[in-house]
């Protein structure tokens, strides 16, 4: 069918089938912006296209459709010269695009509404981006987009300061500045690995298991491989034996290797049976339909109490081995092995017993916990729960491999490049070298793009094909097959004299890691590390607990272990100060942290390696919770007009780290090309946080130059050295600091350099705006010295290099404070005010700090209300939609919403900086149950705090 | 998969059209026919977008709506009434909304039907492509007679439409408009969300009027709903929270309608 349409003022007729969807039609047009995250869903508003200039979801329209109407995409937002129209600029200024998958979505909606209303008011602000999904911003930048774009309309020039700014002795650093990659993600350019895949490629597929526990009886390929177009069906018979660990942690990893490419067992509803390699998707589907599988069901289980009853079915009866420390009783617990189980092998001990459905253990204390209980005029003990709730990345998992010249080169979404070539590499049989991985943009991550999911599939596919393969998820096998929080059971026991003193506390911690141990006793480990050192008490003890079970595979998620276990740990004290009588800011006051102490309690909380107590050298805890009481008017009571609605306040204290100390480790390297401006290669992955920004901005504040003379590549394994990935939030602190210490030690060498060509001492050199080396009888610029460096007499490229490592940790903190309203008559409850109160030490990129922060609490808001990964009997998991689901969109944030950067300044992190992003997820739970509590005196103990728990435990019905 | 796409220029043809082949549909919005969970198979698609339904006009008396017109259209209308739009603004996208339209959504017959309960409500009479006119609820989605239009009487009646979810992107789980006449007898109370199809509650009269004068509603009209068949199972909500929801949903449309609301 030939079709005429006008797309972006220019009338085009094209050849299409009428069922085509359009979304996929203007992608191969060319038009990549156009994307599709939702599979037909119309929900996330990722193929947002003006249609008759009304903005409509490409996903849910077909080719046919547009004969004789008119289509705009981002591109007819583009000025002269590409430059950024005023709503473009005003998301990226806002700090809005991040992540920036949706971006040009964004920015079509942004134009549509003020063309319609040119001064919208917040519900039509609200409504017009009612139908765009932004997981990484948490949508209250979009209200400043508004802002700044309609003043920009009328005036071109216009431009505000969005975010507070800090430290003024420095020019670049602490201040608002666009987003490096923010043009190019606004204006649709191909950055994502959809856009890298050549025509041509093949598409991978997968077939997925039908049963939560099963043996593959008997699987036969044979019509599959016989389809034209079939190229590679892979199965457990035809792929490596090789076992590792999906997460990409630090190398020996504390999670076992209990994963193959594929297996003879099945340990979920969607785990891999097999795999076909085609040339197109429909012929990969038609494939997968053909292979004949039998199974051998076996009993499934799904929670902590199932895992852990003594007749419950084994998981994973495998022979375990041990790389060290193996226990005594291996050889008689690999005598139960079933060889269908395959291997499990262990890197060191980790309190492992598969055989009993254990994966991992640990426990520890500091003091004498029964002496502190018995020291206790009061004591409580409570039980807190939290379900299995997921990252949902707009962009879902994806990679792209190819061949070339030899080596094998893989496109990916990440977090973890490094590791990604590394696994890859083990699970091929080959050497590093032989392997490119390329970060490409990351359409959210969240800590699901710190597992390795597909990767190692897609490159294995490639390497024996010889040809480029393409593997996708869709949003339904992001729900089964990607990763999700550990649900956990959380006993919290407290004890305190009258004064509220703390005399005893300890945790006990049952954790689900689900199918595999990725990640199993790191996250449950960190939630006690990242909790329990909040509070000053003598005596403290913990255990933790981690099993296996066939619910949806789970991992690491944005706050780790911290949000879950500090859900347990704040409301635990809020009980207690009701116990007491007590105001529970008061007695949080009265046993927080502060600058300055030991946390004795670190010694037994090593996340991998060996403990040590550490000292807080910057802690913002005191300002926060000052300010954060009086923003929200703490212990006044607020009442409402509407007789239903009860209104209360609550609060949580919040830390997280600041990467893993002696465990992470970064790389950097800043060049002086011969112009005098600089190139930074960092190994860090920036997953849409601002990474990129931040290397520019420490280069140029470090040689006193503009930013952009400073080019930044980032994430590949190839052109940059080694990073051990952005995750547990070490980008800026140790990524960053890598970036700080090579331009550090390239303003070194350019000093030397300087000296030697105005022949004065090095210590009388300084460097100047704009790229000067001033001495006492001249100077001379950065272009000279380079030029004279890469001369026949020259001393050679001027290259910084450094390295950051660190035995210190530097710890965030946080107050947060929520009121809401509960409706005692539906049970509806509404955040009317949120205030996160956030200290990362110096804020770098004030305005993406605070974008990561709203998108951190309204993750933290939708587990806490609305998300919810629920499977039937069988293990089936039934949310596998994001509205089903329950995410979070814009109507659903709280009306008053701020983030308020507390200063404090680190001696160990790069101009003072500690963490911001991940601790923002540590807040909302408590905070809300709390609040919860003060407006109606119940307390729900189990997320998500829904309508129905709300009445039942009000006796309203 | 849609192999064809027709766009017949007059009513009558459209229909000749839908009665010659099993696979053709009528294609309005296409945000139904084109969804990830449209169980239909469609390879002709009749498209509705030369009939000139897009219009909305009224009398003194009625307004009739286009088939075509999309919900986006029935919110910016000054024509429609109250009740309707808020129904309209239930589908929380606005890109979708500016998709979707009132035929469609009538025909396609959503468990959790957005319009169909407040168009009952308003005792809404359907016009089809037979030059027939019939009530809303006796409409059947399966049949694919083409609706043209649909006609309100505005004046007549009080009316409220409310909804319950869990997020405000979430499906509806419940959805209830009640109406009366201005005199505040014949109350209709009309339900979707609990049952496959759209429940109308049964000889309400003396419900109504009691919870009208009821401090406490709720507990009379939960004893009404008891009437109803087996709630269907819902995966994030028991059947008792729904049953007790729609009861609180329905005494809040009463306040409103004896609030005068339409
Ligand atoms: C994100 C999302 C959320 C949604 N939520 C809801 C919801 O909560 N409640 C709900 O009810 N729906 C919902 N829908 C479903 C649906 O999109 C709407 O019901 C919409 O109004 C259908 O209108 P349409 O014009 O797009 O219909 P189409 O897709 O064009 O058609 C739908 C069906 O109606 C038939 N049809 C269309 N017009 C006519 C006509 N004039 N006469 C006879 N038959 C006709 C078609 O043949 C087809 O069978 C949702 C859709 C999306 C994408
Ligand atoms: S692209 Fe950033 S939130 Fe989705």
């Amino acid at each position: 069918m030939n079709i005429t349409f006008t797309l972006n003022g220019v009338s085009r007729s094209v050849d299409t089938a009428p069922g085509e969807s359009l979304q996929k039609f203007l992608q191969r047009l060319g038009f990549s912006s156009v994307r599709n995250s939702d599979d037909r869903y119309g929900f996330t508003g990722s193929d947002t296209i003006l249609f008759d200039h009304r903005p409509v979801n490409a996903g849910l329209m077909v080719t046919g459709q547009i004969s004789g109407h008119t289509i705009d995409t981002i591109e007819s937002l583009a000025g002269a010269g590409n430059s950024l129209s005023a709503v473009q600029s005003a998301l990226i200024d806002a700090g809005v695009v991040q992540s920036g998958y949706n971006a040009p979505a964004a920015a079509l909606l942004l134009t549509d509404l003020l063309n319609r209303i040119p001064d919208p008011s917040r519900e039509e602000i609200q409504d017009a981006f009612s139908g765009l999904y932004n997981r990484a911003t948490g949508y209250q930048q979009f209200f400043t987009a508004v802002e700044i774009a309609k003043s920009r309309i009328i005036d071109p020039q216009h431009s505000r300061k969005v975010s507070e700014e800090f430290r003024p002795d420095l020019r670049i650093i602490g201040k608002n500045h666009r987003k490096i990659d923010g043009q190019r993600l606004v204006q649709g350019e191909r950055a994502f690995v959809e856009d890298m895949v050549t025509q041509g490629s093949l598409v991978l597929k997968l077939l997925h298991s039908p049963h939560a526990h099963a043996y593959i009886r008997e699987i036969d390929t044979t019509r599959a491989e016989q389809l034209p177009g079939v190229v590679l069906v892979l199965t457990y018979k035809n792929v490596p034996d090789v076992y590792y660990t999906p997460a990409g942690q630090g190398f020996p990893e504390p999670s076992p290797y209990d994963r193959r490419m594929f297996a003879r067992k099945l340990y979920h509803i969607g785990d891999r049976v097999a795999g076909v390699v085609a040339v197109d998707e429909q012929t990969a589907l038609k494939a997968l339909s053909c292979i004949d599988v039998t199974y051998d069901e076996l009993t499934p289980i799904f929670t902590i109490d199932e895992a852990e009853a003594p007749d419950a079915p084994i998981i994973h009866k495998a022979h375990i081995s041990y790389a060290v420390g193996a226990p005594d009783t291996l050889d008689a617990d690999n005598a139960e092995a079933d060889p269908r189980d395959g291997r499990i092998e262990i890197q060191f001990p980790i309190g492992a017993d598969p055989h009993r459905n254990k994966a991992a253990s640990v426990s520890g204390s500091i003091g004498d916990i029964e002496q502190g209980f018995a020291q206790a005029n009061t004591v409580i003990e409570r039980t807190y729960t939290t379900t299995q709730v997921q990252c949902t990345p707009c962009e879902t998992h994806v990679v792209f491999t190819r061949m070339e010249g030899g080596r094998l080169i893989i496109h990916a979404s990440t977090q973890v490049p490094w590791h990604v070539r590394r696994i890859t590499a083990r699970v091929l049989g080959i050497s590093e070298n032989k392997i490119r991985v390329i970060k490409e943009r990351v359409g959210g991550g969240y800590g699901s793009k710190q597992e390795i999911l597909l990767e190692e599939v897609c490159a294995y596919a490639t390497w024996i094909t010889g040809k480029p393969v393409y593997f996708h998820f869709t949003r339904e096998e992001e729900y089964t097959c990607s990763v999700s929080r550990f649900p956990m059971k959380i006993r919290v026991k407290l004890g305190a004299k009258k004064d509220g003193t703390f005399t005893a506390m300890y945790m006990d911690l049952k954790a689900n890691t689900g199918p595999f141990g990725n990640h199993c006793l790191t996250v449950p480990m960190n939630g006690c590390s990242k909790s329990l050192p909040l509070f000053l008490c003598d005596n403290i003890a913990f255990d933790v607990n981690v099993f296996y079970s066939n619910c949806m595979p789970t991992g690491a998620y944005q706050g780790y272990g911290a949000p879950k276990a500090n859900y347990a740990l704040q409301m635990a004290v809020a009980e207690l100060a009701e116990q007491l009588q007590m105001d529970p800011l008061a007695l949080v006051e009265k046993n927080r942290v502060d600058e300055g102490v030991t946390l004795e309690i670190l010694r037994c909380l090593g996340e991998g390696r060996e403990g040590s107590p550490e000292v807080i050298t910057s802690c913002g805890l005191a300002e926060a919770v000052r300010q954060g009481a009086q923003m929200i008017e703490w212990g006044k009571t607020e009442t409402s007009k509407n007789p239903l609605l009860r209104i209360g306040k609550g609060m949580a204290i919040v830390q997280q780290g600041s990467g893993l100390p002696g465990l992470d480790h970064s790389n950097a390297e800043v060049k002086l090309e011969s112009d005098g401006s600089v190139i930074v290669h960092s190994g860090g992955a920036d997953i849409g946080t601002g990474f990129d920004t931040l290397c520019a901005k420490t280069a140029a504040e470090v040689l006193m130059m503009d930013t952009d003379l400073v080019a930044v590549v980032t994430g590949d394994t190839d052109s940059t050295p080694f990073d051990s990935g952005a995750f547990a939030s070490s980008g800026t602190y140790f990524s960053g600091g890598a970036v700080f210490n090579a331009a550090v030690a390239l303003r070194q060498k350019i000093i030397t350099a300087a000296a030697q060509l105005l022949g004065e001492a090095e210590d009388e050199i300084t460097i100047t705006y704009p790229q000067t080396a001033a001495g006492k009888t001249g100077s001379v610029t950065f272009a000279q010295i380079a030029h004279q460096s890469q001369s026949g007499e020259g001393s050679g490229h001027l290259i910084g290099t450094a390295s950051f490592t660190c035995e210190k940790a530097a710890f965030p903190y946080g107050a947060h404070f929520a009121q809401v309203s509960v409706n005692t008559e539906s049970g509806e409850i509404r955040v009317e005010k949120y205030y996160a109160l956030q200290d990362c030490g110096t804020p770098l990129n004030p305005e993406l700090a605070e974008g990561q922060i709203y998108g951190g609490v309204l993750k933290a808001i939708g587990h806490t209300l609305f998300e919810e990964l629920i499977l039937d009997e069988q293990g089936k998991c039934l949310t596998t939609d994001l509205e089903t689901y329950g995410i979070p969109m814009i109507n659903d944030i709280p009306d008053d919403f701020r983030v308020k950067l507390i200063e404090t300044c680190d001696p160990h992190g790069p101009f003072g900086s500690k963490s911001v992003s991940e601790i923002s997820m540590n807040g909302a739970a408590p905070a809300i149950a709390n609040a919860v509590h003060d407006a109606t005196g119940i307390w729900i103990r189990d997320w998500p705090i829904t309508p129905e728990k709300v009445l039942k435990a009000l006796g309203t019905y | 998969m849609i192999q064809e796409f027709i766009r017949p220029e007059g009513v009558q043809e459209a229909m000749e059209l839908i009665a010659e082949d099993r696979q053709a549909a009528f294609f309005a919005g296409g945000t139904c026919i084109n969804h990830a969970r449209c169980p239909q198979e469609v390879s002709r698609a009749i498209s509705l977008e030369a009939l000139g339904l897009d219009h909305i006009t009224c009398t003194d008396t009625t307004v009739s709506i286009g088939a075509t017109v999309t919900l986006q259209q029935l919110i910016d209308s000054p024509l429609i009434p109250r009740s309707l739009q808020q129904a309209a603004a239930g589908l929380y996208s606005r890109n979708v909304r500016n998709m979707a339209t009132i035929g469609g959504n009538i025909a396609a017959g959503w468990k959790h039907a957005l319009l169909t309960p407040v168009l009952a409500a308003l005792e809404a009479q359907l016009l089809t492509g037979n030059g027939e006119s019939i009530p809303i609820l006796a409409y059947e989605g399966s049949s694919k007679l083409l609706i043209t239009s649909v006609v309100l009487k505005t004046d007549q009646r009080y009316c409220s439409s409310s909804i319950y979810r869990r997020s405000s992107g979430s499906a509806p789980k419940v959805q209830v408009a009640v109406s009366c006449r201005t005199d505040m007898t014949d109350p209709l109370v009309i339900i979707s969300g609990l049952h496959a199809t759209v429940r109308s509650l049964k000889e309400f009269g003396p419900v109504f009027t009691a919870a009208r004068s009821s401090s406490e509603p709720v507990p009379l009209i939960l004893d009404a709903l008891g009437t109803l068949d087996p709630i269907d199972e819902d995966i994030h909500c028991s059947r008792d929270f729904l049953r007790y929801t729609s009861a609180r949903l329905i005494a809040e449309g009463i306040r409103s309608c004896a609030g005068g609301a339409r």
